[in-house]
């Protein structure tokens, strides 16, 4: 997916764009180090994937509009973490596109604030959004507005904030609410303290009762004090919270080759509208625990073998808008994705297109080469369409990463850990066998 | 004539003797240029296509919005905008009268295929107003949200494809919940910009209102007319009936109503002027049921003919907002309008039966000239909008509108085309198929 440099996402009914010719800070150096060098120190990263259940010990508050007891605009919840593990099988023409997903123990715990925002509000952790109804009918944007993790004994996590949208699905026959935000670290204490990172959340959400889903997230670690390549304990499996949804995942890397390079797309008048950015996608792992003395750590991505490939486009910005990327104002960006995923003979099993909606990158120091241009961000939306063995499939794609972006010719390195979570009540895309990667 | 204001053409017509006019400064759009009669028959003479859109399967899998550089993943099919295949059908959907229990039924029933429609939607900012040849700001596609889109390279194939034409157009869509379901309508309006075959050198003006699928088509109902002052696409010979196909859209109901005004004697009055230089004139119209029938099979090639039913269906009346001032529109610059509809049903003992409000908020007009009447101002006009409601067995309604008509302007005859396209998944306004106008 386009990451973030040469993207935006503008405020909806506006003309900005139409006014303004794109503005192109063409940074082109091709850099100091090497791809291999600079992907070897953006995957110094920390990823927990962990599965929110309310927490059935605290009941969930919800607000309401001053003056108004049946005006719902947020709710503040309450939610036990768990591990979660989803484990691709390698796609086939024969049994499709499968993975596991297993949630297991508890691993600690998270306080939300969540408040519904107008539509074009800009949400900030130093502002207040204005009362806003919730409305389960319509797609809405919301605020959240504090949001505490905390992983073992409690010693350890961070405060966060952050924003995203709700969008109204059937799944099964029955309506359903489901949330997709991106959130921010603001301060981290234990072993988070110092980290900088972001998560991505997508589950569904209902005012009365919680958000029930999946969180990725990941922390920039230079100093390895989040990882371990030890062996961890292994999880161990409650019952289902969601049998009727199905997460899939796999990471996308820059291949060689000059199919993999970036290139400008140009509009008929022949200036440049944006970047097509491709990827290889790529069989992944990560697995983290809180028990023992080490304390919360994760392991290693542990990426595998090619399953498939992704072509995206992301618009470039207009002149005069700010590119940087801060915790309290990250760059908001928008892209389209075709992700194609084929068996070992390079057969298609199956693509979907998924449109992100909502990206928001922020800028960082890449420890080891500051120099370089380098975005860690989130991203979210939805599925749009799907063929192949994901024809009719409904569904959220979302994902956190790290890159270090210049625009083309110059070198583009980066590791998605993308998510397509679908709603799957027959369970087609559920694996009951592991596809573990030795 | 281009240069000229409506209210100019009016004070070089002939015969200037109507008494409408609210104020010296506004011209009597009442006043009998030509006899009433004649500019009636005049505003008659159109061939009117009313279709059926069923999306071709085969097509989604290799739509690209840059068919000239696949590579150019601006193009993604879904991403910013759609690439439309469709197979066009013959079309009945006949109203029939409301009783007091149940409101008006139609007799619906999708016939064989008689074309291809083909077009590229790219999405807009919502300010972004009819531009021929010019593309928008790429504009991400959202299916939750409204959002403008323009209709480019709009190909309309006939038969063996002699007969054709191409249209550039605007539309909106309009995300709804059916039962707890997401469903995105999609309006549009579009004028031929260049016709082949039958229609070349016609004028003409085409409206669709329906449903984008899941698997990025367009499904329902495209009207178009075409000014035909020589007959070249009407017929007065009896077209056959349609060949049913299985209900390609169960959960729709289409109206099509023909509107005129009782008499010569029936006025049109100005209401309150809306601001920013428009006027507002309030339309009395009687709508009948109505059945556009045609086909291409047969030696005399595509051809349309025209059953108009005897009873009034319903007294509507319409607010229409525009600038009387502008200079009539063109192909390139035509003249936008908004509308206020109302639609009291009545029964065959003229009793209110309940009604449906809509508004019309896209709306074209071209300015239209009669060779057989010199200096009589007329305009062909077309929009669509979405129901607000209804009352009675409409409480809870919702669908769209289009427009697809021409009137007169002194004397303001009008010969009017309404679809009123209502969600309607339990087949409330459904009545079985028996037969036609005839």
């Amino acid at each position: 997916m386009a990451d973030g440099r040469g993207s935006q996402e503008y405020p909806r009914g506006s003309s900005a764009r139409a006014a303004a010719p794109p503005s192109v800070q063409l940074d082109t150096n091709s850099g100091m180090y090497s791809p291999e060098i600079i992907q070897h120190l953006l995957d110094q990263a920390a990823f927990f994937n962990v599965f929110a259940i309310p927490d059935p010990q605290h009941s969930h508050t919800v607000i309401y509009a001053p003056g108004n007891a049946n005006g719902v605009i947020g709710v503040r919840v309450s939610e036990v973490l768990h591990r979660f593990e989803m484990d691709m099988q390698p796609p086939s023409c024969e049994s499709g596109v499968r993975a596991t997903n297993t949630v297991g123990q508890s691993v600690g715990k998270l306080d939300l604030r969540w408040m519904v925002i107008p539509h074009e509000f800009i949400a900030r952790p130093d502002r207040e959004p204005p009362p806003t109804m919730l409305d389960p009918a319509h797609s809405q944007r919301f605020a959240m507005q504090e949001g505490t993790f905390t992983f073992g004994d409690g010693q350890d996590g961070f405060r966060s904030f952050g924003a995203g949208r709700t969008f109204p699905m059937m799944v099964g026959g029955r309506p359903k609410l489901v949330a997709a935000a991106v959130g921010n670290i603001v301060e981290g204490f234990g072993k988070f303290r110092d980290h900088e990172g972001n998560f991505t959340l997508c589950g569904d959400l209902a005012p009365d009762e919680g958000f029930l889903g999946h969180i990725v997230v990941r922390i920039v670690d230079p100093n390895g004090n989040l990882r371990t390549q030890a062996e961890l304990p292994p999880l161990v499996e409650r019952p289902d919270p969601t049998p009727q949804t199905t997460f899939l995942t796999w990471v996308g890397q820059k291949g060689k080759g000059p199919d993999q390079e970036n290139r400008f797309s140009f509009a008929p008048d022949g200036q440049p509208r944006g970047l097509n950015i491709p990827t290889e996608l790529k069989r992944v792992q990560v697995r983290f625990t809180t028990q023992g003395s080490g304390g919360i750590r994760s392991s290693e991505l542990t990426i595998g073998e090619v399953i498939g490939s992704e072509v995206g486009f992301g618009p470039l910005p207009p002149a005069g808008v700010p590119l940087t990327g801060t915790a309290l104002t990250p760059f908001p960006f928008e892209g389209v994705a075709r992700y194609s995923l084929y068996d070992g003979d390079r057969r298609t099993v199956g693509a979907i297109t998924t449109n992100v909606l909502e990206g928001r990158r922020f800028d960082m120091k890449l420890a080891g080469a500051p120099e370089e241009p380098t975005f860690r961000f989130g991203f979210f939306g939805p599925i749009v369409s799907g063929s192949g063995y994901f024809r009719g499939v409904e569904g959220i794609f979302y994902g956190a990463s790290g890159s270090v972006l210049r625009l083309p010719p110059g070198a583009h390195v980066v590791t998605h850990f993308y998510v397509a979570r679908l709603s799957d009540p027959g369970g087609k895309f559920r694996a009951t066998v592991s596809g573990a990667m030795s | 004539m281009k240069s000229e204001g409506i209210s100019q053409q009016l004070q070089a017509g002939r015969d200037v003797r109507g008494t409408s006019a609210p104020s010296p400064s506004l011209p009597d759009v009442n006043a009998e240029t030509y006899p009433y009669e004649m500019v009636q028959y005049l505003l008659d003479q159109t061939a009117n296509f009313h279709m059926f859109a069923i999306p071709d399967a085969k097509y989604a899998e290799n739509a690209t919005l840059t068919p000239d550089d696949p590579r150019d993943w601006y193009g993604l099919n879904g991403g910013y905008g759609l690439d439309i295949r469709s197979v066009l059908h013959r079309f009945d959907s006949i109203v029939q009268l409301a009783t007091i229990d149940m409101g008006p039924r139609v007799a619906q029933a999708v016939g064989e295929s008689t074309g291809t429609f083909h077009c590229r939607w790219l999405l807009s900012p919502n300010d972004f107003n009819w531009a021929p040849g010019r593309y928008p700001p790429p504009t991400l596609f959202d299916p939750w949200h409204h959002q403008s889109f323009v209709m480019l390279d709009c190909d309309f194939t006939f038969g063996n494809g002699k007969d054709a034409f191409r249209g550039y157009g605007i539309g909106r869509t309009f995300p709804v919940t059916v039962n707890g379901r997401p469903k995105l309508l999609a309006g549009a309006v579009g004028n031929i910009m260049e016709g082949s075959g039958k229609f070349r050198g016609l004028q003409g003006t085409y409206v669709l209102t329906g449903t984008i699928t899941s698997g990025l088509g367009f499904l329902g109902n495209i009207t178009c007319r075409v000014v035909d002052p020589q007959g070249k696409l009407r017929t007065e010979r009896e077209i056959p009936s349609l060949t049913a196909i299985s209900d390609p859209d169960p959960e729709d109901t289409f109206m099509v109503l023909r509107g005129v005004k009782k008499d010569s004697t029936v006025r049109t009055t100005y209401g309150p002027p809306p601001g920013g230089g428009k006027v507002s004139l309030i339309t009395p119209a009687q709508m009948r049921s109505v059945q556009y029938n045609f086909t291409d099979r047969g030696p005399e090639g595509l051809r349309s003919e025209k059953r108009v039913g005897q009873i009034v269906i319903s007294n509507y009346s319409a607010t229409v907002f525009f600038d009387l001032l502008a200079p009539p529109g063109t192909a390139d610059t035509p003249v936008p309008f908004t509308t206020h509809e109302l639609y009291p049903f009545i029964n065959d003992g003229g009793r209110d039966v309940g009604t449906i409000t809509v508004d019309i908020v896209e709306g074209v007009s071209f300015g239209l000239s009669f060779p057989a009447a010199p200096g009589q101002p007329a305009v062909r006009f077309a929009g669509f909008g979405p129901i607000l409601g209804g009352t009675g067995p409409f409480t809870g309604i919702q669908g769209m509108l289009t427009v697809n008509s021409l009137i007169g302007i002194a004397p303001h005859a009008l010969s009017l085309i309404h679809v009123l396209h209502i969600i309607d998944p339990d087949k409330r306004f459904r009545a079985a198929l028996n037969g036609s106008l005839r």
